[in-house]
């Protein structure tokens, strides 16, 4: 790094870790958090706004807020996780192939990836959806086999600029076949920039569930999630904007956290990649 | 330049050809009967039978494929199933309203995270630039369905300044764009702020003030260009991004423009339009990445032409 | 992307910056000048704004299925005859008609009707029009209810005869169809400017996807609407419609908001007005009888029992329904709702399963599972999870999945459910219950998609269909609907009210409980709304309603 009398300060790591520990703690210890459970209804109740014994509110059939919001971190972080674990498989995967073979099948593999980045990129991710159906597994199904293209670019461009180094042309020189080589050399490289993906990709992932729901495709009932409880909230913005408010608020900390995270890490694993 | 241009040309026809199969059996492959929906309930079987074979619906999936990729061959979309309407006349017919409130969003995009760009880098790590960071993250994270209403109660029912919803004159377009630029402005705010650190920690900059220049010049004439030649490429990128967003505020907003068209299309199963509608814009898409990376290589004549090609 | 270098800046990089803003700036600039590019223009003084979930997807009356094409089109096209609010036949193009015997109806036509272009309608119009929709080359959904015509002829200048090949009391259902001008009326495709009808309004422009505009037809033969322009806008978001009608740019909304925006609405609004009527709808609770389960009517009535329809109709719908004791609804002239009626009783309920054999697994546990399928529709999910929550407490668990409407449609027409939920609209002749109920009707033939089968139900219904009288008819309906209350194969839950929010500058709107929009043709738009009364939601129809 050069040094100017400018020198970037680096972007803090607390935040965004803590937001981390805060949402898996939310997540995983849910039942024991949450003071309702998050399915029982109470009709004559319904949108109750925040008070004492329903901090968070009540929805339109009664059921606590807060309670859904804490056992919806893990419908919305399992989709998150989820959806960056198959992509960041599938694209190093494909992107290390093309790279480090080149060729036809980097050919092949690259024009996969305009075909995809072509497709406006929700529409891909509906139609996925239509054909295999709602539910949060099917979220995941298609909303990582759309996102996988950013890892395998990444992959793909960092495997190109790595190939010619010693240790790599020293383990091919000694007869180790491909994946091995991908495997044991350039994998390990990769890790930073990676992982620095990953943490924005579960933001993204997130925010497409949201976007999934919007068009009522998605998490099915009775499950909560940050992204239908968004949808569901939105026929009452005008009669009990609470609904929106706090799923919404669960969804910014939670994007604002990774993001950060993301920032911080890359400044401290010195990955220079663009965006 | 000129194999540079002719290569990316030549890959322009697998890639659009993927798309169309790709789109192709992605429709087909979606439960539900084109035929039924539109003749409803109490249609009889001939009925059925009789539409299908006029639309050519009956005919095996690979001869529809074929007849599609022909009559793309040609020029020929198809024609709608619901109205039977050209599928490029409906097209045309839409496509500039989306792209109407693409470039509005795109230009208010700029106009936000240009300036708060460059004033996050000059000052970084001081008050504004936290504010953007967090401000940008903000655009992004909050979602367009929610933002759309809550301008517009703002807007059109306190303030009454704005109408509604719906496409008319200049008016009508600047929520909707709002709508849609804000995120984007946030993807932007941060792109921006990097890049000009990235150049700002350059030698070449240091050797501008070493020389003496002052500070406002040396941003103007060395950083403010270099930094912002690699947001082109980044920009033909986030056009897909813009008009994903746009499914949305399109439908929410009432604004007849392609997303919603493809989204209704996808509902009722007509196939044609959707397939129409995905090829237009990702033919769109391709050439404007093409058009920004040949800006780009343009502006900056060391770009290596050789192995990769994105 | 790692093999760039930076190089020392150049003057024209600055310039290549300014050309692509530039180019920017000018390609927007161009698109929002560009002639067609901006559409529409500000409405004009004396136009009512109607907004619109959805666009219709085809005007032409021949060829269009769904509900929204239907409104627009019972206004630019008149027909023989049309519905009043008990369902009964109420004179149109039609002065007089008669049954002159079982296979013969005779219709006399008025005179005084004349189409948008100015050419009168006359028998040759009526003929061609059926004619038409008989073709199986125009493969117009309507053939399948003309089926029992054999031929129509014109009798005279200005009437027409209907031959049958059997009788068929609901054949006045057909009465209701577009008539169009003769030389059109065979046309393969229509053009929007070829949409000629006798209606009180013409169609003046269609914006794809976005606007429909109508203007009053000044030769109506009922008078020249009032109303000059009617507007017809599609706004997908309701919350977008609530927010429309409180800025005062759209003024009607049918059916089409959150019983909670309405209310919000009704709070917040001095200028706009709730009209609550009785609807020709009815929501009811499908189930496949083909599920072992589901078979046993015991199970079924248990589920009705278990279901509390009147809390949910209370707070979910704002109590803008009423529950239903029946099929027909209570304004309908063929209404009847004898039979064992439901009660909400969970703990009898419980009963009933366990004497069916459907005992509790355990303390509080599942006695049954039972998939339920809905659209994606806000309120549909909605209701899905209160009576989920209401099954549960019985032991009955319902794995509910939402699917967009495409294949939520194909699914339930292939009996791929356990049960869903839907709504009869628009309910007018009574044959509805034997295309719905009768073991022969299952899909793709008819709407059995439960797989009902009860004998007594068929000879009923196809007994209903060859009668003539409406006393006969309506005691045989009341004979079917008493059998259907005590079977229960599908669960009746309610009937929903039409509810229309208008700006209180509409005077004199009577809205019809199927929905159709024809009162527009006789009410008035003010310029300033009348002062206020003392409720702004009324307009209720007199009850009782029956």
């Amino acid at each position: 790094m050069t040094d100017t009398p400018r020198a970037r300060k680096r972007t803090p790591l607390l935040p965004g870790l803590l937001v981390l520990s805060l949402l898996t703690a939310g997540a995983l210890f849910a039942p024991l958090l949450a003071p309702s459970p998050p399915a029982a209804q109470s009709l004559e109740n319904g949108l109750a706004a925040p008070a004492l014994d329903h901090p968070l509110g009540r929805d339109r059939l009664g059921r606590d807020q807060l309670s859904r919001v804490l056992y919806g971190a893990r419908v919305s972080l399992g989709i998150g996780l989820g959806t960056v674990a198959l992509s960041l498989m599938l694209g190093v995967l494909l992107g290390c192939a093309a790279g480090y073979l080149g060729g036809p099948v980097d050919f092949f593999i690259m024009r996969l990836v305009d075909v995809l980045l072509a497709f406006p990129g929700l529409l891909l991710a509906i139609a996925l959806a239509a054909v295999l159906g709602p539910g949060a597994g099917n979220v995941v199904l298609a909303l990582g086999l759309t996102a996988w293209t950013s890892y395998a670019r990444l992959a793909r461009g960092e495997v190109l600029s790595l190939r010619r180094r010693e240790h790599v042309l020293a383990a091919e020189a000694m007869g180790l076949g491909p994946a091995r080589v991908v495997a044991r050399h350039l994998l390990p490289l990769l890790a930073a920039p990676l992982l620095v993906q990953a943490s924005f990709g579960v933001a993204g992932a997130i925010v497409a569930e949201s976007s999934l729901s919007f068009l009522g495709l998605g998490v099915q009932a009775p499950s909560p999630s940050w992204g239908s409880m968004l949808n569901d909230g939105r026929s009452f913005l005008l009669v009990a904007p609470h609904l929106t408010i706090f799923p919404g608020l669960a969804i910014l900390f939670t994007v604002l956290g990774l993001n950060s995270l993301g920032d911080a890490l890359r400044d401290r694993l010195d990955v220079r990649f663009p965006g | 330049m000129l194999p540079y241009l002719s290569r990316r040309l030549a890959v322009l026809v697998p890639t659009v050809l993927g798309v169309a199969t790709v789109v192709f059996l992605l429709t087909h492959a979606m439960p539900g009967d084109p035929v039924d929906i539109m003749l409803g309930e109490y249609a009889q079987a001939a009925d059925r039978e009789a539409l299908s074979r006029r639309l050519g619906l009956d005919r095996p999936v690979s001869v529809q494929y074929l007849s599609f990729l022909s009559g793309l061959a040609r020029g020929d979309l198809g024609r709608s199933i619901q109205g039977d309407q050209p599928v490029a006349e409906l097209v045309a017919l839409h496509a500039p309203a989306t792209a109407e409130l693409a470039l509005a969003a795109l230009l208010i995009a700029i106009a936000i995270a240009l300036p708060l760009g460059l004033l996050s880098a000059w000052k970084a790590g001081g008050a504004i630039d936290r504010l953007s960071l967090t401000g940008s993250m903000l655009g992004v994270a909050v979602p367009n369905f929610w933002l759309g209403p809550m301008l517009v109660l703002l807007f059109s029912i306190q303030l009454g300044w704005l109408p509604v919803s719906g496409r008319g004159g200049a008016a009508h377009l600047v929520l909707p764009a709002l709508t849609l630029g804000t995120a984007m402005a946030g993807l932007l705010v941060r792109m921006t702020r990097s890049s000009l650190l990235e150049v700002m920690g350059e030698d070449y900059v240091r050797t501008a003030r070493a020389k003496g220049l002052g500070e406002s010049m040396v941003m103007l004439r060395h950083v403010l260009a270099n930094a912002l030649t690699p947001l082109l490429s980044v920009l033909g990128l986030q056009l897909g991004g813009l008009l994903a967003g746009a499914v949305i505020t399109e439908t929410i907003f009432a604004w007849p423009g392609l997303g919603r068209l493809m989204v209704q299309a996808i509902y009722s199963r007509d196939y044609p339009v959707v397939q129409g509608c995905v090829l237009v814009i990702a033919v769109t898409y391709v050439l404007v990445n093409l058009l920004t990376d040949l800006a780009y290589a343009w502006a900056n004549p060391r770009v290596n032409y050789g192995d990769d090609d994105d | 992307m790692r093999g760039i270098l930076y190089t020392a800046p150049k003057a024209p990089v600055l310039r290549a910056i300014a050309g692509v803003c530039l180019g920017l700036i000018g390609l927007s600039a161009a698109s929002l000048l560009l002639p067609g590019c901006n559409a529409a223009p500000p409405r004009q003084a004396g136009t009512l704004a109607v907004a619109l979930e959805a666009m219709p997807t085809q005007l032409d009356p021949r060829l269009a299925t769904d509900a929204h094409s239907s409104r627009i089109a019972s206004l630019l096209f008149a027909s023989l005859l049309r519905r009043d609010a008990g369902g009964r036949a109420v004179a149109w193009l039609a002065s007089s008609w008669q049954a002159v015997d079982p296979l013969t109806w005779r219709f006399e036509l008025r005179t005084d009707f004349v189409f948008h272009d100015r050419r009168p309608v006359t028998a040759d119009d009526v003929v061609a029009s059926y004619r038409a929709l008989m073709d199986p080359d125009l493969g117009s959904p309507r053939k399948a209810m003309l089926a029992s015509v054999q031929s129509i002829e014109k009798t005279g200048p200005y009437e027409v005869v209907f031959r049958l090949s059997q009788p068929d009391a609901a054949f006045l259902e057909a009465a209701s169809f577009a008539i169009l001008p003769s030389e059109l009326a065979a046309e393969r495709h229509l053009s929007s400017e070829q949409l000629i009808g006798a209606g009180p309004y013409r169609l003046l422009e269609v914006r794809h996807g976005d606007s429909i505009l109508l203007e009053a037809h000044a030769d109506y033969a009922d008078g020249h609407p009032p109303i000059e322009r009617i507007e017809f806008r599609v706004i997908p978001d309701e919350t977008m419609r609530a927010l429309e009608l409180q800025h005062g740019s759209v003024d009607l909304v049918q059916n089409a908001l959150d019983p909670d925006t309405v209310s919000w609405l009704k709070e917040n609004a001095g200028h706009l007005e709730i009209r609550r009527s009785p609807s020709n709808s009815f929501q009811y609770l499908g189930l496949n009888l083909d599920h072992p389960a589901l078979a046993d009517k015991r199970v079924r009535r248990a589920l009705a029992m278990a279901i509390d329809r009147q809390a949910i109709v209370d707070y979910l719908l704002a109590g803008r329904a009423r529950v239903a004791s029946g099929l027909l609804p209570p304004q309908h002239w063929a209404h009847n709702d004898g039979g064992p009626a439901i009660v909400y009783a969970p703990d009898r309920a419980g009963r009933l399963l366990d004497r069916a054999g459907y005992l509790r697994r355990g303390p509080n546990g599942t006695r049954l599972t039972l998939d339920y399928k809905t659209t994606t529709q806000q309120l549909r999910r909605r209701l899905a999870e209160a009576i989920a929550a209401q099954l549960s407490a019985l032991g009955v668990e319902l794995k509910l999945s939402s699917w967009e409407w495409g294949t939520f449609y194909s699914d339930i027409k292939k009996g791929n459910f356990d049960s869903y939920s839907l709504a009869w609209v628009g309910i007018s002749d009574p044959d509805i219950l034997r295309n719905v109920f009768h073991s022969g009707m299952t899909p793709p033939l008819g709407a059995n998609r439960g797989r009902f089968a009860d004998r007594r139900v068929d000879r009923l219904t196809d007994k209903a269909l060859l009668t003539e009288t409406v006393q006969q008819r309506a005691r045989l309906y009341a004979r079917v609907q008493k059998r259907l209350a005590a079977l229960l194969p599908v669960i009746p839950l309610w009937w929903p009210e039409n509810v229309v929010v208008t700006n209180r500058r509409l005077e004199g709107f009577t809205p019809h409980p199927s929905g159709d929009l024809l009162g527009l043709a006789s009410a008035e738009l003010l310029e300033k709304p009348p002062p206020v009364d003392s409720s702004s939601e009324g307009r209720a129809v007199r009850e009782p309603l029956r």
